[in-house]
């Protein structure tokens, strides 16, 4: 490589972040120490972030001081792009602007260790962040066409409203897996806190869908694969078989009227699509409907279809399903008169079977209706689950107010734990329902006990009043955990989206970014992130579809450029064998990279016999200056980590889960890029374990992890020194913080026995 | 099947009906119940001081000869299991086994009866060995002290292993929300009023179910349910007569051993109907 010559010019800057790192890490000390070692600017800010911080360094930029920025702050997930759109500006090529992590990898995590090992720790991950910086290339992002089209998964009211408002400038194709729109919002009587009823202000929407001439609507329709990668997927659906033609059906009822059976139905009146269905468990196939209906719109022979469209966008908008709440074994659910919410308003809504009759088992309406709210939520046991599902104490008081409404008389009890009625409008609601005489009860009930003559015995306890009771009741509402729908993980497994250790899909900022998440073109709305009322739910739909249209309206996707480069090819055609997703060929006995199919996992860089194959800015050398700098300050544990399991470190930190100061990562876009050269360099410059981490869902790459591993431990074997490979995903943070606590406490305590061990032996030898 | 075997008081006093038929049907399931020598109180319920609650139960582990241990009673089985949990402590283990004379080293497994029939003989075994389904209806009433606070063999809120021997011996078992409440033994001699009253929901909602009988695990749950069903008649007005038999009394009707042998004779509410009507 040629001399580079005039030196770099790497200016840091660390930011104090209020104190959430001034308070913890002694900058000033660090700022001392790196201008006396190495040869750099450094500069300390209060918030990096704001205009002030930007601008100082932008200043440095534009008058030539530094050319290369290495920014100490908070995970790069926050701001890196903010700080590099800044570089770009000043002039500078945005990727020789790096941030190395020293908030939710130092401050918050080891804020109970001691100064010396936390500073040691944050100047070694500056000063390897300097040594990498100095050796980047400027790069340019790679650009891809986008398909202007968004696949919206999921017909609720947040599935409705994404579609509904990207049709007036983009293709929307919108699937639900149920035969109707509507989601559970159909299934609601009426809404909180005004009262209205929900298939009223519904029904508009679900027909403006079916309308748009921009939407293509599919029901009784799943995702059953997905390829191509963000900006120009290929997704396969699957449609389920309806046995009536929804475009010809004109739901005249006369089949339902000929069938013996009651097997074919409009699933309720205002449906749509307005088409009736077939019921095959039921269907004895006589063919009476179809030779009555007048448009031929009966198929009894419909089969499972499936189908293939393109798209550049994606919105999960796939809702909640209730806990079955049968597994709080006390509660006795399923039994004659203990329901849930859900039971509870399907029976008063649009899609009731009672005709909107508020009934018991035995048909009469229910004299003492008793709501239990957290069944299932907020509980730590690890029964249940551990949030809030949020609209629980708002709907339980709607409910109490309707029962109330159609009985004045009847008397309503509502179980609490806490009354969380925050929100506009809700507190008056709270207090509203108050004054119709609904009973409140501060406390979680032991349990239901049915009796011989279909009553229900509520056992519970008064924390209010500081006593044990008992009552008897005619019906029991249990208001179960909303969790995420059965399929969520497979669903955001295929886009490479990570869920929260909720199962709820985790957006790529928990408070700044909401309906965004970590694949760039797949977004979320509604209670697939988390539960949510109809407003809310509303609104994400509306910010998903707006994220959406901005995505789109760029026509291009920029890709990241750091790809492979090959260097030296000897046209063995490993590369080409190993890459899984086609993107290299053999050209006059040369690997060619198509960058567009690549997706830098780097899985050429190891199986290349010459080394002739590099991944821009993660080349070996590159790789090796960061971990001799890092290691130089001081040894530790090196974790080469990928982007999802690095996001889970991040999760750790935020929730300041506190795991051993050895623990230094190392930032590559996947563990499969690294050979024995780098791990054996890491040891060679005092890494006393390394630990490859990776949270990828993609079996593509997770599928030759051990392999991976096995070659690794074989090749660094020499160095007697621990490695490890662990895959965790981005909700794992606990298991991650555990395992990097035993593994660094394992090869801590084996480095200082072999130290004592080779001290003892070799005073004498000089070292080198 | 060998087990070291733990009866308890009441299997020589009270609960004779019970010991005839464990006698009878464990030969006849080719399960041997070897009884430990010398053998001491559980210790009941209330033995005040945990070292010498823990010893007692600890005494009796040590004799178990390497095997494990069972018992047919609720008590004992929970006094056991809570030595047992409370025996891991290596420090209690060591001022315990100062205090008796044997030295217990702290692995001895305590099975309650009905876990060795349902979990380690299994029920398609014991299907083997019925010779005549029942064609009755049962409450299945496992007590509070058998699934609580948790054993190695059913759920603590909702226990179903009474339930499935009861449905594989050709029986109906109702369902019984009341399978594991308190039948009031333990205050019967405290608390009398208290206790009848447990003891008449109990009664009262096993008749509602319309079973031919209470099928219970425990001497304790039978003295209480069966003794004083009279004195739960009397007290509150009301006419109960609901036959209570052991889980072991129902298998030997299941494999057609005489009532006699069963020692159905000895209850105290009768149970010549419930006789008749599995004799048909």
């Amino acid at each position: 490589m040629p001399e580079k010559d005039p030196p770099n010019k790497i200016g840091v800057y660390l930011c104090k972040c209020g104190g959430n790192i001034g308070d913890v890490v002694d900058l000033q000390a660090i700022a001392g120490k790196l201008k006396e070692e190495i040869n750099v600017s450094v500069n300390i800010q209060d918030y990096l972030c704001s205009s002030a911080g930007q601008e100082k360094i932008k200043n440095d930029i534009e008058k030539g001081k530094v050319d290369r920025v290495v920014i100490g702050s908070c995970s790069p997930k926050l701001h890196l792009e903010t700080f590099r759109g800044m570089a770009k500006k000043a002039g500078i090529n945005p990727n020789l602007l790096e941030i190395t992590n020293i908030r939710e990898q130092a401050s918050w995590v080891h804020d109970k260790e001691s100064n010396d090992a936390v500073n040691s720790k944050a100047r070694g991950l500056i000063k390897g962040a300097v040594a990498r910086m100095d050796k980047l290339e400027s790069l340019l992002p790679l650009e891809k066409k986008l398909i202007d089209r968004t696949l919206v998964v999921g017909g609720g009211i947040a599935g409705i409203t994404t579609a509904l408002e990207l049709a007036d400038a983009h293709e929307v194709i919108l699937i639900e897996k149920e035969p109707y729109l509507g989601g559970h919002m159909i299934g609601l009587s009426k809404t909180f806190p005004t009262l209205d009823c929900s298939q009223c202000i519904l029904t508009p929407k679900m027909v403006a869908v079916y309308n748009n001439p921009n939407i293509t609507m599919f029901t009784q329709t799943e995702v059953s694969d997905v390829r191509g990668s963000p900006g120009d997927y290929s997704v396969t659906l699957k449609h389920s078989p309806r046995y009536v033609e929804v475009k010809k059906c004109i739901s005249c009822g006369a089949c339902a009227r000929k069938c013996p059976e009651d097997a074919i139905f409009l699933p309720f009146a205002q449906a749509v699509p307005q088409s009736y269905m077939i019921d095959m468990s039921k269907c004895k196939t006589c063919g009476a409907c179809a030779k009555i209906c007048p448009r031929d719109a009966v198929n009894l022979d419909a089969k499972e279809e499936t189908s293939t469209i393109s798209v550049g966008a994606v919105a999960i908008a796939t809702g909640f399903e209730p806990i079955d709440p049968s597994f709080i074994e006390e509660y006795n659910y399923p039994s004659p008169n203990i329901l849930t919410a859900v039971e509870f308003e399907d029976m008063l809504s649009a899609k009731s079977k009672t005709g909107m009759r508020l009934q018991k088992a035995d048909g009469t309406f229910p004299n003492r209706v008793a709501f239990v709210l957290c069944a299932g939520s907020r509980d730590f046991t690890g029964k249940g689950r551990k949030h809030c599902s949020k609209v629980c104490c708002i709907y339980s008081q709607k409910q109490a107010q309707l029962v109330k409404k159609m009985k004045g008389d009847a008397e309503v009890w509502i179980f609490y734990i806490d009354m969380r009625s925050a929100g506009r409008r809700f507190e008056e609601f709270y207090y509203h329902t108050q004054e119709k005489g609904v009973n409140y009860v501060r406390g979680k009930v032991a349990q239901i006990i049915p009796g011989n003559d279909g009553t229900l015995m509520v056992q519970y306890e008064d924390t209010n009043l500081g006593r044990k009771g008992g009552e008897i009741f005619d019906m029991v509402v249990l208001c179960p955990a909303l969790i995420p729908p059965a399929g969520t993980k497979e669903l955001a497994d295929r886009f490479g989206v990570p869920l929260g250790d909720d199962g709820f899909i985790e957006e790529k900022h928990v408070k700044l970014d909401p309906v965004s998440t970590l694949n760039q073109s797949v977004f979320a709305a509604g209670c697939v992130l988390g539960p949510k009322d109809i407003h809310d739910s509303v609104t994400e739909g509306t910010s998903a579809a707006h994220k959406i249209s901005q995505f789109l309206g760029k026509n291009v996707i920029l890709i990241p450029p750091e790809k492979p480069m090959i260097l030296d090819c000897n046209g063995c055609g490993n590369c080409i064998k190993a890459c899984p997703y086609n993107a290299l060929t053999l050209e006059n006995m040369k690997a060619t990279l198509s960058p567009l199919a690549c997706t830098g996992c780097g899985i050429c860089v190891p199986v290349c016999p010459i080394k002739g194959i590099e991944i821009r800015n993660f080349t070996r050398d590159q790789l090796k200056a960061q971990l001799k700098a890092m290691l130089g300050e001081a040894p530790g544990v090196i974790v080469f980590i990928d982007p999802y399991a690095y996001a889970a470190a991040d999760i750790a930190g935020v929730n300041r889960k506190q795991y051993s100061s050895l623990v230094r990562f190392i930032s590559v876009p996947s563990i499969h890029i690294l050979d024995a050269d780098v791990v054996n360099a890491a040891f060679e410059y005092g890494a006393v374990g390394v630990m490859l981490i990776e949270g990828t869902t993609d079996e593509k790459l997770t599928s030759r992890s051990d392999d991976l591993y096995k070659q690794l431990k074989k090749d660094t074997r020499k160095y007697k020194k621990p490695i490890r490979y662990s895959h965790i995903e981005t909700a794992q943070y606990e298991k991650l913080t555990d395992l990097l606590n035993v593994f660094s406490s394992q090869a801590g305590a084996k480095a200082e026995r072999k130290g004592k061990k080779e001290k003892d032996e070799s005073q004498e030898i000089p070292e080198e | 099947m060998k087990y070291s075997y733990y009866p308890g008081c009441a299997q020589h006093g009270t609960a004779v009906d019970y010991r005839r038929s464990i006698i009878a049907v464990f030969e006849r399931l080719g399960i041997e119940l070897e009884e430990i020598n010398n053998w001491n109180c559980c210790g009941a319920l209330h033995v005040p001081d945990k070292t010498v609650k823990v010893a007692l139960s600890a005494r009796t582990l040590a004799s178990s000869k390497g095997l494990d241990m069972a018992t047919p009673c609720n008590l004992c089985y929970s006094n056991l299991m809570r030595a047992q949990t409370a025996l891991k402590d290596t420090a209690l283990i060591t001022k315990v086994n100062e205090a008796i004379s044997v030295k217990y080293d702290g692995n001895t497994k305590p099975k309650h009866l009905l876990e060795v029939v349902v979990k380690d003989l299994g029920l398609p075994e014991l299907v083997k060995k019925v010779k005549k389904p029942l064609r009755i209806k049962a409450v299945p009433y496992y007590g509070c002290l058998l699934t609580r606070p948790e054993n190695n063999f059913d759920s603590p809120e909702n226990p179903m292993s009474l339930d499935n021997l009861i449905l594989a011996l050709g029986v109906e078992p109702v369902k019984y929300y009341y399978k594991t409440k308190c039948c009031g033994g333990p205050i019967l001699i405290t608390n009398e009023d208290i206790a009848l009253g447990l003891a008449r929901d109990l009664l009262v909602m096993a008749k509602g179910t319309g079973a031919d009988c209470m099928v219970v695990t425990c001497p304790m749950c039978h003295l209480q349910l069966d003794a004083k069903q009279k004195a739960v008649g009397t007290k509150f007005n009301i006419n109960i007569d609901m036959p209570i038999i052991y889980f072991t009394q129902l298998i030997g009707l299941a494999m057609d051993l005489s009532p006699g042998v069963l020692g159905l004779d000895k209850h105290l509410v009768p149970t010549d109907k419930l006789i008749e009507k599995v004799g048909k």
